[in-house]
C-alpha cells in the first residue's frame, strides 16, 4: 500500500466513531425469543433497571411517599386498567356476535339448499345465483368492525365451513388479473402456503379432491388452520361446505390521492362475482359481503348485470351508538365493583369529542386510558384502585398499610372536601336538591387542619389507625354512592323502555344518562321528560302491565354492583307494588283482562278507552301548561259523553263494567306509587354524582389540561395549529405572540406559514423568495423590489392576497423554472435573465434593500420593536450573519418536503408550462370565489 | 388405445331433450364440429342472458368428446394467464394441480406458450377448440386477435369459439379487417314462454311424489308455471333463474289445498285461489329479495323512517353531505343570492315566477343532481359550517381541518361520486345522496335544507 492511500485509509477510520458498541449480552429481543425454551433466570440488575425506569413515571406525589406505595400505585395503574380493558374489549367484541350468528345461519341454510338442489340435479343454468349476505356497520365507524370479518371467518370454520376472508387490497393485482385474490382463496381454504394454483380451475381442482377423498356423509373437517370444533347436526349430514367470506371495500377511512381509487377493486368485485356466478355448479360458494353504508348502494357500486346475480340478504352490525349503549350497559354501568371512577369533565368532553369526530367507542377508551393513567400518576391514594376491584373490605386491608405520609395527606385532604361540602355554596355542585349529608360524614368533619399535636406515641399511631379508617370509610362510601347513583341510571332507563315514549326514551338512554346525568344541571334539563315520563306510569291502568314492568325495573336496580343494597328502600317499595299488582292480578273480578271482550276495550289501549282518557284528564293537572280552563272542561266533557255512549252500546256487560272500573282504582294508586319511586329516586340520587365525594378521589379519574393535550380528535388541525401558531405549541405564548413571521422560526414554520397566505396554490419560486425575504435575502430584480416598495401594499410577499397574481412580481427566470436550488442559482446570472421584460435602470440596485426595509417598516404598523402580525420582519441587515444563498435554497428544500411529507401539500401538475406550483392540501376558510371581487 | 365410436345421432338426441328450443342450434355446433379432424373456422355464438349459450356448447363439445378449452373472459383477460390456461387444458390436466400450478408457469413467457400450441394441437390431431366465454370483454384487446388467427400463426389445428351477448356484427370483432378472419355466426334467441315451461319442468320439485301420481301432479306444475308464475314474473324478467325461484316460493303455497284434502290436483281454480295472497304481495313489492331473489332494491333493515339516521356519520361529515347536496341540486348562481349577505339581486315577483320556479324545480328533479367543483363544495361547507358555529359554538376550524379525509370518506362510501378522475385538481363531484336521506340528514343536525335549495 502506498503511504498516501494507507493515510486516506486511516483518516477515513478515524472519520468515522462507532456509535454503539458490541452488546456484551443478549438484547431484549432474543431473550424474549428464547424465554420459552430457556428457564429464564431470575430478575438481574437490567429488569431492576426497567421497573425503575417504569417508577420514575409515578414520582412521588406526597412527601414521604415511599418507592413501595409508588410500585404499588404502578401496578395498580397496570391491573386496573387492564381489568376494565378486558371487559370493554369483551362487550365490545360480543356486540356483533349475534349478527354474526345470523350469517352463519344463513350460509348454513344456503347450503342445505343448495345441496338438496344437486340431489335434484338441476340443470347447471339454475345455478347461477351466488346467495350472499350483506353485513351492513351503517357508518364511517366502520373501522370498528376491522375485526369483525375475521371473527366471521373463524366462527365458520369453527361450523365446519371452509371459509376465506379477502380484503379490497386482495382484489389490486398488478397484472389486473383476479389471480392474487383467487390464490388467497385457495390458500385459505386448503390451508396450504404455498397453494400454488391461481385461478378457477385450481379451486375447482382443489375441491373436487375435497369431494374424493371425504365422503359425503363422513365428511371430516376441513383442513383449514384453526381450532376444530363439534359441528352440528346439520353439518354431520352434509358435505364439506364452501363458503367465503369477502369484504368489500368498506367505508374504511382510507385517504386515497389517486384517481379514481375505487375503480380497479370495483372491476374486480365484479369479475369475481361473474367467476364465481360460472362456477356455481362445480363450486358452490356463498358470499358475505362488509358494507358501511347500506343495501342500497350495492346497487350503486355494481352495475345490473353483477348486481343480479347476487342473491342478497341484509344483515344489520351493530351501530357506534349501540355498542356505546352496551359498553355503558354493560362496563361503565355494569356488575363489578367501580375501581375507576371517570370525571364528568372527562365524560362531557370525551362524549362530545368522540360525537364531533370520531363517534366510536375505541375513541372514549382511549380518552379514559390517558385520564387514568394521569390519575395514577397524580393521585396518592390511586393505589387503593386495585383493592376496590375486590370491594370495601379489600380497602380497608389496604388501608391498614399504605405509608403514613400518604394516609396524613389523603386524611388532611378528606377534611377539607368536607369542610368545602358542608359549606354552603361549596363545590358539591348539587344544584336543586342537594344530597343528604352522607352517612358517616359527621365523623371525620371538624378535625381536619389541625396540626398532629406531639404527643405519645401510642396516641398517634391511634390517631393514624382512626385516620385509616376513615379514609377507607370515604372511599368505600363512594363507591356506595356510586352505585346508587348507577342503579338509578338502570332504573330510569328501564322505566322509560317499559313506560315512555320515543322522546322520553332518547333523553333516558342509559349513555345519555351516563355522560349527562354528571352535570349539575341535568335534573334541571330533564325535568320535562321526567315529568312526562311520570304521567305515562300515572296512566297505567292494567295490573296485568305493573306485574309485566315492575320485575324488569327490579332488574334494572338489581344490574349494577351492589345496585340492590344502595336503592333497598326503592327495591322493597317496588316488592310492595309487585305484591299488590299481583293480588290485584290474580282476583278474577277484578281483572280487567279477564273481562268479556268489548270492541276498543283493550286495557292497555289507553288512547281508545274512555277510561284511560278520563285517568288522563285527571293526570293533566300536573301538567303545569295545560290549557285553559273550558278547553279541560270540553275535553271533560268529550269523555264523558264517549263514555256514556261507550256504556250504552255494551249495556248488557255493565255490571261487569263497573266492576271493572272500581278495580282501576287501586291500579291507579299503585301507578302513582310508582311514579313517585321513580321520581324520587332520581332526585335522591342523581342531584350529586358520585366523583363530587371526598372519597372519590381515590377512584376518579379526571381529564386535566395535560390529558387533553395529550390526545387530539383533530391531528390535522394540531399539524396546523403546531405550524401556524408555533408560540402556542412550545408553551412561550407570551414571548411570541404577535412576533408574525420571522427568522427565529423554524424553517417549516416559515415556509408553511408564508404558505398560507396564498391562494390553493403557490409558485414554488414565489414561495422561496418570500422565505429568502424573511432571512433578508432578496432574489428579486432589484429595481423591481425598489418599484413594488414604493407601491402601497405591496411590500412583501406575506401581505400578498389569497392568490399571487402572476405577472405582478416577477421574479427570476430560473427561479420560475424548477426547483428552489434553480431559483437560488442564477443570482449570479441576473443580467442575462434582466434582459427580459422591461428595460430596467441599473442604478436602483442600490435603493433595493432600503426601499424594502421602508417597506417592512411600514408593515410593521411603526414600530420596529412589535412588528404586526403577519408582516415579513427581515433580520437586521448589519448585524445578522448572511445566509448563504445556498444554503437557504436547501432549508427551503427541506422545509417544503416536510411539508409535503404532512400531507399538507403536494405538486401541483397546474401550469407546469410556467414554472413549478405546489398545490394546498388544507382546507382554508377561504370563503365563496366571488369574494375578494369587491 | 382407440375410442370407440360416437353415435352422434344418440348424442344429438339426448342434448335436444336437455335443452329444449335449442335443437338448431345444437346442430349448427355438431355439423361445425364435423368429424373433428381439422377446426372449423372461428364460431360466434351470441344471444342475451340465459339463452343457455354455455351450457349448450359445453355440453356440445363434451358430449362429442372434442378436446376443448374453456376459458373466461371475466377470469383472464391478460394473454399470458389466458394462453397459460389454455395451454394446460390442452395438456389434459385436470383438476389435481391446485398445488402446482404455478411454478413452470411463472418461468414461461408468451411466446414460449404460444409455440407450445402446435405441439399440443398438431395438424395430423383431431382439432383442439378454445371456448372464450365471454369474448366481448377482450374487444379492445390484441389478444383476441391472436387468437383469432392463431391456427394461421402457429399452424396448431386449434379452432376458436366465442361465447358473446353481442353479435359479432356488432364492431367488437372488427369483421372484414385484416386482423380477423370472417366467423360463423350462431344465434342463442329468447326463449318463448312454451320453451321456458319446458325447460322449468325439468327441475320440476316432484322427488318426494309417488309415482303413480307423477302424470298428473307434472300436468299441474306445467299449468302453475303458465298460469302463475310467467303471467307474474315474464314481464320484468325472463331469466330462468328468476323464474326458477319465484316457482319454488310459490309451488307449496298452490299444492297447499291438495296437501290438506280440500282440493284436487285437477281444480286448478281452488289452487290458483290459494297462491292468490302470495301473488298480490310479489306484485307490490316486485324488486324486493324476498321473492325474486335477485334483483333487489332493498334498504332492507337498515332503513327508517323519521329522524333518526341509520347511517352513522362524524358530524362534519354530515354538513359536507349536506353542502354537497345543496351544491348538487342549486344552481351556481343562486349560491350568490343564498351566501352573500352583500348580494342585492333584483328578485322578480308575481305568479309568473312561481309558476317558473316550480316548472324548474320539477326539471330539477328529472334531471338529478348534477356535478359541481371541489371549490364550490368547500366553500358552501365553510358557509354552512360557520354559521353553525356561531349559533353554536361549535370547533369549526377544527372540524374544517378534516374536511379533506371526510370527503375521502364519502366517496369511499359512494355518497359522493367522482365524477373527474383527478382528485385534486378540476375535481367535480355528483351527490349521490337521495332525498328522504338529506332531509334526515339535516333534521339530524337540525338544518333548514329547505330554505337553502332554491331552482332558479
Amino acid at each position: 500500500m502506498e503511504p498516501e492511500e494507507a493515510s486516506q485509509a486511516e483518516k477515513a477510520t478515524t472519520a468515522f466513531s462507532v456509535v454503539r458498541d458490541v452488546p456484551s449480552k443478549l438484547t431484549a429481543r432474543v431473550q424474549k425469543a428464547t424465554a420459552s425454551a430457556v428457564k429464564l433466570p431470575a430478575p438481574d440488575s437490567s429488569s431492576v433497571r426497567a421497573d425503575g425506569i417504569m417508577l420514575q413515571a409515578f414520582p412521588p406525589v406526597v412527601d414521604g411517599e415511599g418507592r413501595a406505595h409508588r410500585a404499588a400505585r404502578m401496578a395498580a395503574c397496570d391491573d386496573t386498567w387492564s381489568a376494565f380493558s378486558a371487559q370493554a374489549q369483551a362487550s365490545l367484541q360480543s356486540s356483533s356476535r349475534a349478527a354474526l350468528r345470523s350469517v352463519c345461519r344463513f350460509v348454513r341454510d344456503q347450503h342445505c339448499a343448495r345441496t338438496k338442489r344437486r340431489c335434484q340435479a338441476a340443470p347447471d343454468l339454475l345455478q347461477k345465483l351466488i346467495p350472499t349476505a350483506v353485513a351492513i356497520a351503517g357508518g364511517v365507524s366502520a373501522a370498528d368492525h376491522s375485526s369483525t370479518f375475521g371473527d366471521l371467518v373463524k366462527m365458520l370454520q369453527a361450523e365446519g365451513c371452509y371459509a376465506a376472508l379477502l380484503r379490497p387490497r386482495d382484489l389490486q393485482h398488478r397484472s389486473g388479473s383476479l389471480a392474487g385474490a383467487l390464490q388467497r382463496v385457495l390458500r385459505q381454504f386448503s390451508g396450504a402456503a404455498d397453494a400454488g394454483g391461481c385461478d378457477m380451475r385450481a379451486l375447482k381442482g382443489w375441491y373436487t379432491e375435497q369431494l374424493e377423498t371425504r365422503p359425503v356423509n363422513t365428511a371430516a373437517p376441513p383442513t383449514t388452520p384453526g381450532k376444530r370444533k363439534a359441528r352440528s347436526a346439520a353439518d354431520q349430514l352434509s358435505s364439506p361446505l364452501d363458503k367465503l367470506g369477502l369484504t368489500s371495500p368498506t367505508g374504511r377511512r382510507t385517504r386515497q390521492t389517486g384517481a379514481s381509487p375505487l375503480a380497479s377493486p370495483m372491476g374486480k368485485l365484479q369479475d369475481l362475482i361473474h367467476v364465481f356466478s360460472e362456477g356455481q355448479g362445480e363450486l358452490p360458494v356463498t358470499v358475505v359481503l362488509g358494507m358501511a353504508t347500506c343495501l342500497a348502494m350495492l346497487d350503486q357500486m355494481l352495475p345490473a348485470p353483477s348486481r343480479s346475480l347476487l342473491h342478497t340478504q341484509p344483515f344489520r352490525l351493530m351501530q357506534a351508538v349501540e355498542r356505546m349503549e352496551e359498553l355503558v350497559s354493560s362496563v361503565l354501568l355494569g356488575s363489578k365493583p367501580p375501581a375507576l371512577m371517570w370525571g364528568p369533565g372527562l365524560l362531557s368532553w370525551a362524549h362530545k369529542q368522540s360525537l364531533l369526530h370520531d363517534c366510536t367507542p375505541a375513541s372514549l377508551l382511549h380518552c379514559m386510558q390517558v385520564a387514568a393513567i394521569g390519575h395514577f400518576q397524580a393521585q396518592p391514594l390511586s393505589s387503593l384502585a386495585a383493592a376496590a376491584m375486590q370491594g370495601p373490605e379489600a380497602i380497608h386491608q389496604v388501608c391498614s398499610t399504605l405509608d403514613a405520609a400518604v394516609v396524613q395527606h389523603a386524611h388532611a385532604e378528606l377534611c377539607g372536601s368536607r369542610a368545602l361540602m358542608n359549606h354552603p355554596g361549596g363545590a358539591s355542585g348539587g344544584g336543586q336538591g342537594a344530597r343528604k349529608s352522607p352517612r358517616g360524614a359527621d365523623r371525620g368533619t371538624g378535625r381536619g387542619g389541625r396540626e398532629p399535636s406531639r404527643k405519645s406515641a401510642a396516641q398517634s399511631k391511634d390517631k393514624l389507625g382512626r385516620e385509616r379508617g376513615e379514609v377507607a370509610d370515604a372511599v368505600a362510601e363512594a363507591m356506595t354512592a356510586w352505585s346508587a347513583w348507577a342503579a338509578t341510571c338502570h332504573l330510569l332507563n328501564a322505566a322509560a323502555k317499559a313506560f315512555g315514549s320515543s322522546s322520553v326514551l332518547d333523553t333516558f338512554a342509559l349513555r345519555t344518562l351516563y355522560f349527562e346525568a354528571a352535570s349539575p344541571s341535568f335534573l334541571d334539563d330533564s325535568r320535562e321528560a321526567l315529568q312526562t315520563m311520570a304521567e305515562d306510569i300515572e296512566r297505567i291502568a292494567s295490573p296485568h302491565k305493573l306485574t309485566d314492568t315492575v320485575p324488569q325495573l327490579l332488574d334494572a336496580i338489581a344490574r349494577p354492583w351492589h345496585g340492590k343494597q344502595s336503592l333497598a328502600q326503592e327495591a322493597a317499595a317496588l316488592q310492595a307494588i309487585l305484591a299488590e299488582a299481583q293480588t290485584l292480578k290474580d282476583a278474577p273480578s277484578t281483572s280487567t283482562d279477564a273481562q268479556p271482550s268489548i270492541p276498543g276495550s283493550s286495557s292497555d289501549d289507553h288512547h281508545a278507552q274512555p277510561q284511560a282518557a278520563a285517568q288522563n284528564s285527571q293526570a293533566a293537572p300536573r301538567r303545569h301548561l295545560a290549557g285553559p280552563n273550558a278547553r279541560a272542561q270540553a275535553i271533560q266533557s268529550s269523555v264523558q259523553a264517549a263514555r256514556e255512549a261507550h256504556l250504552a252500546k255494551v249495556a248488557q256487560l255493565r255490571q261487569q263494567r263497573e266492576a271493572g272500573a272500581a278495580a282501576a282504582v287501586p291500579v291507579q294508586k299503585l301507578a302513582r306509587k310508582l311514579a313517585a319511586i321513580v321520581e324520587q329516586a332520581a332526585f335522591d340520587h342523581l342531584a350529586t354524582h358520585p366523583t363530587t365525594l371526598p372519597g372519590a378521589k381515590a377512584l376518579c379519574c379526571e381529564m386535566g389540561p395535560s390529558e387533553r393535550q395529550a390526545l387530539t380528535f383533530a391531528p390535522r388541525y394540531s399539524v396546523h395549529a403546531a405550524l401556524a401558531k408555533p408560540h402556542l405549541y412550545m408553551g412561550n405564548c407570551d414571548q411570541q405572540k404577535g412576533a408574525g413571521i420571522h427568522a427565529g422560526l423554524e424553517d417549516a414554520c416559515i415556509a408553511y406559514q408564508l404558505f398560507l397566505e396564498y391562494g390553493e396554490s403557490i409558485d414554488v419560486a414565489d414561495w422561496f423568495a418570500g422565505f429568502c425575504q424573511v432571512y433578508g435575502r432578496s432574489i428579486i430584480a432589484p429595481a423591481e423590489a425598489a418599484e413594488e416598495a414604493s407601491a402601497p401594499g405591496k411590500g412583501a410577499p406575506a401581505s400578498r392576497g389569497r392568490r399571487g397574481p402572476r405577472g405582478s412580481r416577477k421574479v427570476f427566470q430560473a427561479g420560475t423554472s424548477g426547483t428552489a436550488e434553480k431559483a437560488a442559482a442564477p443570482s449570479q446570472s441576473t443580467p442575462q435573465k434582466r434582459q427580459r421584460g422591461r428595460p430596467r435602470k441599473d442604478s436602483q440596485v442600490a435603493v433595493a434593500p432600503q426601499a424594502q426595509a421602508a417597506s417592512t417598516h411600514i408593515a410593521a404598523g411603526n414600530d420596529s420593536s412589535v412588528p404586526a402580525e403577519g408582516a415579513v420582519v427581515p433580520e437586521e441587515q448589519d448585524n445578522a450573519p448572511r445566509v448563504p444563498m445556498q444554503e437557504l435554497a436547501t432549508r427551503f428544500t427541506q422545509a417544503t418536503r416536510e411539508l409535503q411529507l404532512l400531507g399538507l401539500l403536494r405538486p401541483s401538475k397546474r401550469g407546469r408550462r410556467h414554472g413549478n406550483f405546489a398545490q394546498k392540501l388544507v382546507f382554508q376558510s377561504g370563503g365563496l370565489p366571488w369574494e375578494g371581487q369587491g | 388405445m382407440a375410442q370407440p365410436p360416437i353415435d352422434k345421432q344418440g348424442v344429438l338426441q339426448a342434448l335436444t331433450s336437455r335443452f329444449p328450443g335449442r335443437t338448431e342450434q345444437i346442430e349448427q355446433l355438431s355439423a361445425i364440429v364435423g368429424d373433428g379432424r381439422v377446426a372449423a373456422t372461428p364460431v360466434v355464438v351470441h344471444g342475451g342472458p340465459s339463452t343457455g349459450k354455455t351450457a349448450v356448447v359445453r355440453e356440445v363439445f363434451a358430449s362429442l368428446k372434442v378436446p376443448c378449452a374453456h376459458i373466461s373472459c371475466n377470469e383472464h383477460r391478460a394473454a399470458k394467464a389466458l394462453l397459460l390456461s389454455v395451454a394446460a387444458q390442452f395438456k389434459g390436466r385436470k383438476r389435481g394441480h391446485w398445488d402446482s400450478g404455478s411454478g413452470e408457469s411463472r418461468s414461461e413467457q408468451v411466446s414460449d406458450v404460444l409455440w407450445q400450441l402446435p405441439g399440443l394441437a398438431p395438424p395430423h390431431m383431431p382439432a383442439h377448440y378454445i371456448i372464450l366465454d365471454h369474448a366481448h370483454r377482450l374487444a379492445s384487446l390484441p389478444v383476441l386477435q391472436i387468437l383469432m388467427r392463431l391456427r394461421e400463426l402457429t399452424g396448431a389445428n386449434i379452432g376458436i369459439v366465442l361465447l358473446s351477448h353481442l353479435a359479432g356484427g356488432s364492431g367488437f370483432l372488427q369483421h372484414g379487417s385484416h386482423n380477423c378472419p370472417p366467423a360463423v355466426e350462431i344465434a342463442f334467441p329468447d326463449y318463448t314462454d312454451n320453451q321456458l315451461v319446458q325447460i322449468l319442468a325439468l327441475s320440476a320439485p316432484l322427488d318426494e311424489v309417488p309415482a303413480q301420481d307423477k302424470g298428473p301432479m307434472l300436468a299441474a306444475y306445467h299449468a302453475f308455471l303458465l298460469s302463475v308464475v310467467l303471467p307474474l314474473v315474464a314481464r320484468s324478467s325472463r331469466r330462468v333463474e328468476d323464474l326458477h325461484a319465484v316457482a319454488q316460493k310459490m309451488w307449496p303455497a298452490y299444492l297447499r289445498p291438495v296437501r290438506e284434502g280440500s282440493a284436487q290436483v285437477s281444480e286448478r281454480g281452488r289452487l290458483h285461489a290459494a297462491v292468490r295472497p302470495l301473488m298480490q304481495a310479489y306484485s307490490q313489492a316486485a324488486n324486493t329479495d324476498a321473492f325474486s331473489g335477485t334483483s333487489g332494491s332493498a334498504a332492507g333493515p337498515s332503513s327508517r323512517s323519521g329522524s333518526t339516521l341509520d347511517l352513522e356519520l362524524p358530524y362534519c361529515a354530515k354538513w359536507l353531505l349536506l353542502a354537497a347536496y345543496v351544491a348538487s341540486r342549486n344552481r351556481p348562481s343562486v349560491d350568490r343570492r343564498l351566501f352573500d349577505p352583500e348580494h342585492r339581486g333584483r328578485r322578480r315577483k308575481g305568479q309568473h315566477v312561481h309558476d317558473r320556479q316550480v316548472e324548474t324545480a320539477t326539471e330539477a328533479a328529472m334531471q338529478g343532481p348534477h356535478a359541481f367543483p371541489l371549490e364550490r363544495l368547500l366553500s358552501i361547507f365553510w358557509h354552512l359550517m360557520r354559521a353553525e358555529a356561531e349559533q353554536q359554538l361549535s370547533p369549526a376550524a377544527e372540524l374544517a381541518a378534516e374536511v379533506f379525509g371526510q370527503i375521502a370518506s364519502l366517496t369511499c362510501l359512494r355518497l359522493l361520486v367522482q365524477v373527474s378522475p383527478e382528485a385534486l385538481e378540476d375535481a367535480k363531484y355528483r351527490c349521490n345522496v337521495s332525498e328522504d336521506l338529506a332531509r334526515t340528514v339535516a333534521r339530524n343536525v337540525r338544518f333548514p335544507l329547505e330554505s337553502y335549495l332554491l331552482y332558479t
